[in-house]
């Protein structure tokens, strides 16, 4: 579906790309020299003045995660050195994921806080997630400015539904509020550059007035059902309601002239690694531009079909009577070397994922330093070997700006970063959650639920 | 509407994993009191009430709700963009439940566009009968008063005709009077009462006719009420009233296309068209014979429901509508004149009801093997109402990892079996997986594994799951004695209750249904009729404002 003028949320204070960027397929914008302009949200001194977080589900081979003696990458963070970024990211391990463990635990992740089940026991946060939390951070006074992305086995299929709850669910703005990714390439940048082009500004200005009006009332329905529930029904009506008038907000918000002149749409992705890569310049876009102050992109959905041309040729035997779930079992079974081998392949994948979302940021020039030097980049997964399920231990990365922390590194919590199974006196995603909140001005020491845990959990940052 | 503490108690599993282990299910009061052991606590009422709950329309039943809507406004719903929204996750049951997740202000952001497109297409080609202008006249208020009707399934009232109003004079101010029908339109599918299922009630407690209509209509047909039977609606205030017009519901296609959807989403049941099997290893299998599977099955959930069968036979019935190809798939000597000719015919001895049917047998499956524990599993959740808890971290990775294809699953079971914290689930799920390991990736039967080892299908279940063992030599004693079970029975008619109050049954209502169940052999359309006339559908408890 095209997106509108009113479908760009904010994009006030946007940057400029020169004209004529068009043709060049994402490519060009990153080539001009653009100038950082003052916005309404103030870095700590030093800090970054964005986050994108970079997630994929059920963790990763730590062996080939964890760099060796002398910061010398393995197969999932090679790409980033081949790139010559190496030195612009904090490799850290020994973290826990500390208030629940295997898939259940998923959506408290970065929210680190309780999750409920539903009677299905499908399992979801009762709480807002880090990246939200930054969000609204940095909009105060209104909407937050976010883009939300994901890679799934839909992504070439463009009969499918653009808006899903693709994956692992880690991103919440409440109690079970999911946030949906967008997964075709076509439809992120639509809701980046949304189709204007021949609208006439008065029918534009027409369609603003009628959408004020039904948002208008369907806010009074909403006002006159709400009366009629109990009470925990009225709290869902309340949530439901909430995003609507979020929703009005961002209609009725002044729509100024695009500061960041759209390139050309992307083509249609032929395959997975195309329309990852396709998502990621995206990304990268609109974090340049500042039309989202916070990102986030997901690796979901891994089936066979969309990603044996990622992996050892073996892969076909290794899901054999298996899905995805069950094959990542098989990878840490050592008896089935070659499953492990299909899933480095897969996990290498991510890594030329991030690294071109580096490499795009860091092509921007932004006066004292590149867009890549004002954003904190995290790369994240729920579990930390993946065939263990286990949620110690996690690969996480932070890169562009740590918050002050020197990068070129790589920090270690754990006697064996590599070991399914980590110590619970080890920091926790709690921990990770403060660094980033202080590192964009919230000074708390806190972050979430540090009462209802699996293992205990201390107050404070990272020692990075 | 009242509200009644027992949402709370039916959100809980219907049996707790693993009982043998020791575990049992949650207390319904929580736990005695141990500072008074002896009390003789007083037996808690029975409440047969149903729940408060607000549901939401799936994202099928929006779809099929706006077509309809659509096509009684003279509009098609051609070419429309596809609806916004998730698709829902058959693997945790079905799509019509109150258990969803909230709205995004993202979400809702691509639902006014796809709103705005059916607006456009709503209001493309118009003919009122009367001529629109800018001001909401008669005209203008007749359209509006039809169309929120329609679209919240309930009679307009005064502030609704307001709500139009006002949205009408705001949207036309450009004084162009489509663009008041676009802002109804969009109104009318943004809007609470549009997206949430009413359950409204009198001061009896009973759903009022309007809520009575949209219950009865998306549990029977997954669309909004039509206008025929919108024009019935007032009369449905006994419950003699209700049981006709569900009668004659049943009776419509629309009635059918829902049987197939409950049976699909009760057993996880993938589209023929969805399965992808190994070429090396099933040469045989293509989109013909997977869309075979699709056929066969159908036409085995509708003649059960046709036949008024007893609801045994669709664990137990030997018939099977086969063409030539799939006589060849079951080994019978052909009698069908062609692919294209479907018959009724005995299968034989080795199929006997839905489980053994090739197309659930190739959804439990992998691309080349049959997957045990999952046919396994699928037993105890689909046909035995629990809810199994995945193993945790520590019991994942000692779980024995099978081999591939061969036999050497069956030395992984018996792997599982030596371990105490392994067995605990997998002496109840792995029995029955190994009975259904006589049908391959595809449902074909065999008795060997391609390694040349004997299968051992038969065995004996035993488990607080069922109050009588089960003694079977193979899968289709298995089922039959299956079907035999009260607990099959119940569980069955639990899930149609689920399926039309978007929860399952508490505790009193899950007896009640029992009870229902094991007095007489009721047909399916019994179990349908019995539900929705079951006080839990037709009242609900008082709301707590």
């Amino acid at each position: 579906m095209k997106g509108s003028l009113d479908a760009l949320v904010i994009n006030r204070g946007r940057r400029r790309f020169l004209a004529g960027s068009a043709g060049a397929v994402m490519a060009l914008p990153f080539l001009e020299s653009l100038q950082h302009k003052a916005r309404a949200f103030v870095p700590v001194p030093g800090g970054p003045s964005r986050l994108l977080v970079f997630f994929h589900g059920h963790g990763t081979i730590m062996e080939e995660f964890v760099p060796r003696a002398g910061f010398v990458q393995g197969e999932v963070l090679r790409p980033v050195a081949d790139a010559g970024l190496a030195q612009k990211m904090l490799v850290v391990t020994g973290v826990n994921s500390k208030t629940q463990s295997g898939h259940g635990g998923t959506p408290s992740v970065l929210t680190c806080v309780p999750t409920r089940a539903n009677q299905f026991n499908v399992t979801h946060a009762t709480g807002v997630s880090i990246d939200h939390v930054i969000a609204q951070h940095m909009q105060p006074d209104g909407l937050p400015r976010r883009l939300d992305l994901a890679l799934s086995d839909e992504s070439t299929d463009l009969s499918a539904s653009s808006l899903r709850d693709a994956g692992e669910r880690v991103f919440w703005t409440g109690d079970n509020a999911n946030i949906p990714s967008i997964i075709h390439a076509g439809a992120a940048f639509d809701r980046v550059f949304p189709t204007t082009s021949g609208e006439d500004v008065a029918v534009a200005a027409a369609k603003r007035s009628r959408r004020r009006s039904v948002l208008d009332g369907v806010l009074a329905e909403f006002n006159r059902v709400r009366t009629r529930v109990s009470v925990s029904d009225r709290e869902r009506l309340d949530r439901h309601a909430d995003a609507m008038r979020q929703l009005e907000q961002t209609i009725a918000g002044p729509v100024q002239g695009a500061s960041c002149a759209a390139p050309a749409a992307p083509a249609t992705p032929a395959d997975h690694e195309r329309a990852g890569e396709s998502l990621v310049d995206t990304l990268a876009l609109a974090s340049a531009c500042n039309i989202a102050d916070v990102g986030t992109i997901k690796m979901a959905d891994m089936e066979e079909g969309a990603w044996s041309h990622l992996t050892h040729p073996d892969l076909a035997a290794t899901f054999a009577g298996e899905n995805y779930h069950g094959a990542w079992h098989r990878a840490s079974d050592q008896r089935l070397d070659y499953a492990r081998r299909a899933f480095v392949g897969v996990n290498n994948f991510y890594g030329r994922l991030f690294a071109r979302l580096l490499q795009r940021l860091n092509e921007i020039d932004e006066g004292d330093g590149t867009a890549l030097d004002h954003t904190m980049v995290v790369w994240l997964s729920d579990f930390g070997h993946g065939g263990g399920h286990s949620s110690d231990n996690l690969p996480i990365v932070i890169a562009g700006n740590a918050g002050g922390a020197a990068l070129g590194r790589h920090v270690n919590f754990a006697d064996n970063p590599a070991d399914p199974y980590g110590d619970s006196s080890q920091p926790g995603n709690h921990n990770l959650c403060v660094t980033i909140q202080q590192a964009f001005g919230i000074a708390s020491d806190r972050f979430g639920n540090l009462d209802e845990v699996a293992q205990p959990v201390q107050p404070g940052p990272l020692s990075l | 509407m009242r509200f009644s503490p027992l949402l709370a108690l039916t959100l809980a599993p219907l049996f707790t994993a693993c009982p043998d282990l020791g575990t049992t299910s949650p207390p319904v009061d929580g736990p005695a009191d141990p500072a008074d052991p002896g009390d003789d606590p007083e037996p808690e009422p029975v409440d047969l009430t149903g729940v408060t709950g607000l549901r939401r329309l799936s994202p099928a039943e929006v779809e099929r709700t706006v077509d309809d809507l659509l096509a009684e406004f003279g509009a098609s719903g051609d070419g429309l963009p596809a609806l916004p929204l998730p698709p829902p996750n058959h693997k945790h049951g079905f799509e019509n439940t109150i258990e969803t997740g909230n709205f995004s202000t993202d979400g809702l952001l691509a639902l006014l566009d796809w709103a705005d497109a059916v607006g456009d297409a709503a209001t493309a080609n118009v003919d009122l009968g009367c001529t629109l202008t800018a001001e909401f006249d008669a005209c203008a208020a007749g359209y509006a008063t039809r169309l929120l009707e329609a679209a919240w399934r309930a009679p307009v009232d005064d502030d609704t005709r307001a709500l139009a109003a006002q949205t009408w004079t705001t949207a036309t101010a450009d004084s162009v009077p489509r663009n008041g029908l676009r802002a109804l339109w969009e109104l009318a599918l943004m809007a609470p009462r549009f997206w949430y299922l009413s359950a409204e009630t009198d001061a009896s407690g009973r759903l009022t006719p309007a809520a009575m209509l949209s219950q009865l209509s998306y549990g029977l047909w997954r669309t909004m009420p039509t206008a025929d039977l919108r024009a019935r609606r007032d009369a449905l205030v006994s419950d003699d009233a209700v049981r006709a017009l569900a009668e004659e519901m049943l009776d419509d296609p629309r009635a059918e296309e829902t049987v197939l959807r409950f049976h699909r989403d009760w057993l996880n049941v993938a589209d023929g068209s969805a399965l992808d099997k190994d070429p090396t290893l099933y040469p045989g299998f293509g989109p013909e014979l997977a869309d075979n599977f699709d056929i066969e099955f159908d036409a085995f959930v509708m003649r059960t429901l046709d036949d008024d069968a007893p609801i045994a036979a669709l664990f137990s019935s030997h018939e099977g509508f086969v063409n030539r190809r799939l006589e060849d798939f079951y080994g019978l000597a052909p009698q069908a004149q062609s692919d294209d000719e479907f018959i009724w015919r005995d299968l034989g001895p080795d199929r006997a009801g839905i489980l053994t049917r090739p197309l659930f047998l190739s959804t439990t499956a992998g691309r080349g093997e049959s997957a045990l524990i999952l046919r396994g599993v699928s037993v105890i959740e689909h046909l035995l109402c629990s809810q199994l808890t995945p193993p945790d971290d520590a019991i994942a990775e000692a779980l024995p990892i099978a081999p591939d294809a061969t036999s050497g699953k069956l030395a992984a079971v018996a792997d599982r079996a030596s371990k105490p914290r392994c067995a605990a689930c997998h002496d109840t799920i792995d029995p029955l997986g190994v009975a259904f390991e006589a049908y391959d990736a595809i449902g074909a039967h065999r008795t060997r594994y391609p390694d040349g080892i004997e299968i051992p299908v038969g065995g004996v279940l035993e488990s607080s799951f069922i109050a009588e063992p089960i003694h079977y030599a193979n899968a289709v004693e298995l089922v039959e004695g299956l079907a035999a079970t009260p607990e099959v029975q119940r569980c069955y008619a639990a899930k149609w209750s689920e399926w039309f109050t978007g929860i399952p049954p508490n505790d009193d209502q899950l007896d009640a249904i029992g009870a229902l169940t094991a007095e007489q052999s009721l047909s399916m359309r019994d179990i349908l009729l019995a539900t929705i006339t079951a006080p839990w559908f037709l009242t609900r408890a008082e709301v707590q404002q």
